[in-house]
């Protein structure tokens, strides 16, 4: 049997041979977040404490296809929400000004094809509050082409508070869209703090209209977007754009192996 | 190396050659209505929120900095506003400004050179029609200005979706009020066949007003996005749902460089509104 996006044949069959999962998830942004400037990603976002990973997948599983996640934040105001694949590219230390690698994006079969992927959003997060005055970030990457020693420069507000993210898209160089590997980053000002750069392939994304009530996405498999299949320990993360006040956040995930 | 396919657009989205944004797009102030003789459709320019100072600095939803063509494949916007409105997906690009306190010649032009070009339908270079827009960005007061698509002489005054020099019908908008509101926009009449610009040569200045200044856009419509009551959401896959994949990239001008933004247009009413929405675009392979 092939990948279960080959049919929805082939979907039913997977759920009824290898089961479904099915997963609900509370977290929380508990304190408010910073807001973003134009020269640190022109949009306010905020990382989710709550990194779900996935568990060993059951004999002839490869894989997971995230069938549905519904992001639904309490916070009453608009905003969009992603749901990816999250992957720790690396970490910057801001006291001691040190770089520790993390992992680099990883390959998926789409279509058929073993791709290297490169991210498709990509955040700098505040993992821990700084304590910096318009800290300028430079970050060394390696781009969507392969291409190395490539930067990306942020200007950030000062003091992020922690669980702030901060777009790192418009920030890259002339002519890039995403990044597979992160090489060094390094901070010109602060004394206390930790950074860490996430690249994220996207599951589900949702647009909120500002009822707390409602607006939860289904997975996309309407729209031009990839549903990337999820592999065992790889792990999802959560991101919220266009607010900065604290929230609750409930997830609903189901997900249906694939051989 | 042209796509054949969905699987095409996949990967190349899968290797990162794609670009992913969100973005918060406002406006600021209770605009006037539009009136018979001004345009008959009240718009509203909503800016990405931050790094916006209305009316001087106007910052573009930002997109990664790729090149052209960045092909649109999906746009999804929700709104919080409570009544039902019109949105569009729209690149504007600065054509020049105008004086409203003094009659006569009166407009300004950008310092670049229309047409904007960009490869249409296989042609490369091919100028692109806009849609003007005038938005207020000093208040008129006292007297509502009464203005035209032409010069004094008579000669000129907007190139047509054509290309032909067009001199607009005499004292053909007013201003819907003595006292016209900053950031109200309005799309002023073009002649009878007449659908789009490729350019604005000049605008008269019939009847002034003791105090009010504007500026000239030219907008090239993008994506529908409509805008439900209390806070909906709207999506338009340009794959599936509209087989238009339009290049999110400005297009260049004719000469020197072109001042663009890409923002969302709300057309029918005059309160302030926030949207929030992300846009996906690919790069050709």
């Amino acid at each position: 049997m092939g990948t279960v996006l080959d049919s929805t044949d082939d979907l039913i069959a997977q759920a009824q041979s290898t089961g479904v999962m099915n997963r609900l998830f509370y977290t929380a942004v508990t304190a408010a977040t910073t807001a973003a400037t134009a020269n640190s990603g022109a949009q306010s976002c905020q990382k989710f404490p709550l990194e779900f990973t996935v568990p060993t997948l059951g004999s002839g599983v490869t894989s997971m296809l995230v069938t549905r996640l519904d992001m639904q934040p309490t916070q009453t105001s608009i905003g969009t929400m992603v749901g990816g694949i999250l992957v720790d590219m690396g970490t910057l230390t801001v006291s001691s000004n040190s770089f520790s690698a993390g992992s680099s994006m990883p390959s998926k079969t789409i279509e058929g094809e073993s791709i290297t992927t490169a991210s498709e959003w990509l955040f700098l997060v505040a993992t821990a509050a700084l304590t910096a005055t318009t800290p300028v970030i430079t970050i060394t990457y390696t781009d969507q082409d392969g291409n190395g020693s490539q930067t990306a420069t942020l200007t950030l507000p000062t003091n992020a508070a922690i669980n702030t993210a901060f777009l790192i898209n418009p920030h890259l160089a002339t002519g890039d869209t995403g990044a597979r590997a992160i090489t060094n980053m390094s901070k010109s000002a602060g004394t206390a703090g930790t950074l860490k750069v996430y690249g994220v392939l996207p599951i589900a994304t949702s647009t909120s209209g500002g009822n707390k009530a409602a607006k939860s996405l289904h997975q996309e498999f309407s729209k031009p977007v990839v549903n990337y299949p999820v592999a065992a320990a790889e792990k999802i993360g959560f991101f919220r754009i266009g607010q900065t006040a604290a929230t609750d956040l409930l997830v609903t995930l189901h997900a249906i192996g694939d051989n | 190396m042209a796509f054949t396919g969905r699987a095409d657009v996949l990967k190349q989205l899968a290797r990162g050659k794609a670009i992913k944004t969100a973005f918060v797009a406002d406006d600021t102030g209770t605009a006037t209505a539009a009136a018979a003789n001004s345009g008959l459709f009240t718009t509203r320019i909503l800016i990405n929120d931050i790094g916006t100072t209305y009316a001087s600095t106007r910052q573009t939803i930002p997109l990664n900095p790729a090149s052209s063509p960045l092909r649109l494949l999906h746009v999804a916007v929700a709104g919080n506003s409570s009544t039902t409105s019109t949105l569009w997906l729209a690149r504007l690009y600065t054509i020049g400004t105008m004086n409203l306190n003094a009659t006569g010649n009166q407009f300004t032009h950008h310092a670049a050179t229309f047409p904007v070009l960009r490869t249409q339908f296989g042609e490369a270079s091919s100028p692109v029609n806009l849609i003007p827009i005038i938005q207020i960005t000093t208040a008129t007061t006292t007297t509502a200005a009464v203005i035209s698509l032409s010069n004094v002489a008579g000669t000129t005054g907007y190139v047509d979706q054509d290309g032909n020099t067009v001199v607009g019908t005499a004292s053909s908008f007013t201003m819907p009020a003595a006292a016209t509101a900053v950031h109200s926009c309005f799309i002023p009449f073009l002649e009878a066949t007449d659908y789009a610009i490729r350019d604005i040569q000049d605008i008269r200045v019939h009847t002034a007003a003791a105090a009010g200044a504007a500026r000239i856009f030219g907008a090239e419509l993008i994506s529908p996005i409509n805008n439900y009551s209390g806070g909906g959401t709207a999506t338009n896959d340009h794959i599936f749902g509209a087989l238009s994949m339009n290049d999110l990239q400005p297009a260049v001008a004719t000469s020197g460089t072109a001042e663009s933004i890409l923002c969302v247009l709300r057309f029918g009413q005059t309160a302030t509104s926030t949207v929030m929405g992300e846009i996906n675009g690919v790069l050709d392979a």
